[in-house]
């Protein structure tokens, strides 16, 4: 399996937010490290198909993004999502596992797969406003697992999970990335430093470091620091 | 013969009995090797669900593509409150029908914007909710989900406009356009503010509307009664064409330019 990204531009008005982006992924974790501003989101929206290239393509063993098939094979967590007032935790996933195009029995198993999975089985029943910030991003986690994505990606994830959140956050997203493209961003360093298995990295909308994690022999916060601190 | 009876029943029952401690043994042993023998854990199943969803989903490809499922999806989805206020504004006309007929169409002019806020902000839930993001990246885009919902509401509302027309009992036609021209000019309007005005904020800016569609038809009917007569009738064919064709424009300037909202 293979995401083919070649010359990804992203254009709004005078701005160039992202400019001519190319990379290959294949099954493992990709951190995707940045400033706030970089391009990060703009990046993800793009291979998610929220948002249409000013240039460039991207493709999934050779399935253009603009494609329902893509879509089919995607999950994706935005950095910041709302859900519709009335809905409980389990209403929220049954809706957005219909959009995905599962069939009701199909979603029924899978949801009280992924409620345990988050750990939001005891609050399933609940309206998701009562809902605190952590449990919202589990359920953000659950819904885009909801049709095991080929391709997953995860803009800022961690946010307001606690350190044990994140730790076991970090557990579900290394032995999701065995068989699946899980793309990461990220501004924290320790959240892909122990699992990502490839470093990317972005700077006013250029990708200026792709390398595999192995090949960064020093500490990954203090080498991003020097990227972009320019102190080589 | 009773005796012959009686030694079958006998044979038979020893025959259950000795069934029976079979089966007792049987389970006690397979009870015995379970505690023995754990089951090991199972390889790739992860892998393995994959394949078999991947499986279901090309054999059962018709829910991909046949807009009918969407269309049935969003149905279910479309909110409670908003059939509940259809049928209370529908309820008041029929009772002031029944009551206070002379002010039947004042009623209906007046209050149409409010109905028609409660539609259009049902068919940008998404938009208004925030949850515009995820259900682009979903294999139904956000421009068919939106696409949907206004159709049923656009249906929904039509019915239900062309049921309180003739109740009216006023010339169709002239009732028709009276109604239309208020129901135009909250549709277009909300469409705009909801287009520039993303979140909570939009709804409030659609309410402020509302009110002000109200408000105007209101002084119209008590003061200004001439706009009413049959000479104007032009002037109100008019209007309607017009917001007819500004609320088309701005539909289609939500589902086109849907990455705007998106990039806001």
């Amino acid at each position: 399996m293979e995401l083919v990204v070649d010359r990804l531009t992203k254009q709004y008005k005078n701005k160039i937010v992202v400019d001519r982006v190319s990379c290959k992924f294949s099954e493992g974790v990709y951190g995707l490290l940045g400033a706030n501003g970089a391009g990060k989101t703009t990046f993800m929206r793009m291979l998610c198909n929220i948002l249409t290239p000013t240039g460039g393509s991207v493709s999934l063993d050779g399935i253009d993004a603009g494609t329902e098939e893509y879509k089919s094979f995607l999950g994706y967590l935005p950095q910041d999502f709302g859900y519709y007032p009335d809905f409980t935790g389990m209403d929220f996933l049954f809706y957005m596992a219909a959009l995905k195009g599962l069939e009701k029995k199909q979603a029924k198993q899978r949801i009280k797969e992924l409620m345990e999975v988050v750990s939001l089985d005891d609050a399933a029943k609940k309206k998701i406003k009562t809902y605190s910030g952590g449990m919202k991003q589990r359920l953000g986690i659950a819904q885009a697992l909801l049709n095991r994505p080929h391709l997953l990606i995860l803009d800022e994830p961690t946010a307001g999970l606690d350190p044990k959140e994140r730790v076991r956050f970090r557990n579900l997203i290394a032995e999701l990335g065995k068989d699946s493209i899980v793309i990461l961003s990220t501004h924290i360093v320790s959240d892909v430093e122990h699992i990502a298995d490839y470093i990317l990295m972005m700077k006013d909308g250029q990708l200026i470091f792709q390398s595999a994690r192995e090949e960064i022999k020093e500490d990954l916060e203090e080498f991003y620091l020097k990227k972009f601190g320019g102190m080589e | 013969m009773k005796n012959k009876m009686r030694k079958k029943i006998k044979k038979n029952i020893k025959k259950g009995i000795k069934k029976d401690t079979k089966r007792d043994m049987k389970r006690g042993m397979m009870a015995e090797l379970a505690r023995f023998y754990e089951a090991p854990e199972p390889l790739e199943k992860q892998v393995f669900f994959k394949n078999i969803c991947q499986k279901t989903e090309q054999s059962s490809e018709s829910n991909h593509i046949n807009p009918f499922y969407i269309f049935k999806v969003q149905l279910s989805y479309i909110s409670k409150w908003t059939w509940l206020a259809s049928g209370i504004f529908f309820a008041f006309i029929l009772l002031i029908e029944c009551f206070l007929e002379s002010l039947l169409m004042g009623f209906i002019v007046c209050f149409i914007p409010f109905f028609v806020m409660v539609s259009v902000m049902e068919s940008m839930r998404s938009i208004i909710y925030g949850m515009e993001e995820l259900e682009q990246s979903a294999q139904f885009s956000l421009k068919s989900v939106i696409l949907v919902r206004m159709g049923i509401m656009g249906m929904e509302n039509m019915f239900l406009l062309g049921v309180i027309t003739i109740i009216a009992g006023e010339q169709f036609w002239k009732m028709g356009l009276y109604i239309l021209v208020p129901y135009l000019m909250t549709s277009y309007g909300s469409f705009y503010m909801i287009r520039h005005i993303p979140g909570r904020e939009g709804t409030y800016a659609c309410a402020g509307l509302a009110v002000f569609v109200c408000v105007l038809m209101t002084g119209g009917i008590y003061f200004y009664q001439w706009m009413f007569e049959i000479q104007y009738i032009s002037l109100w064919a008019a209007a309607a064409v017009f917001f007819f064709g500004m609320t088309i424009k701005e539909g289609r300037n939500i589902i086109y330019k849907m990455e705007d909202i998106l990039w806001n």
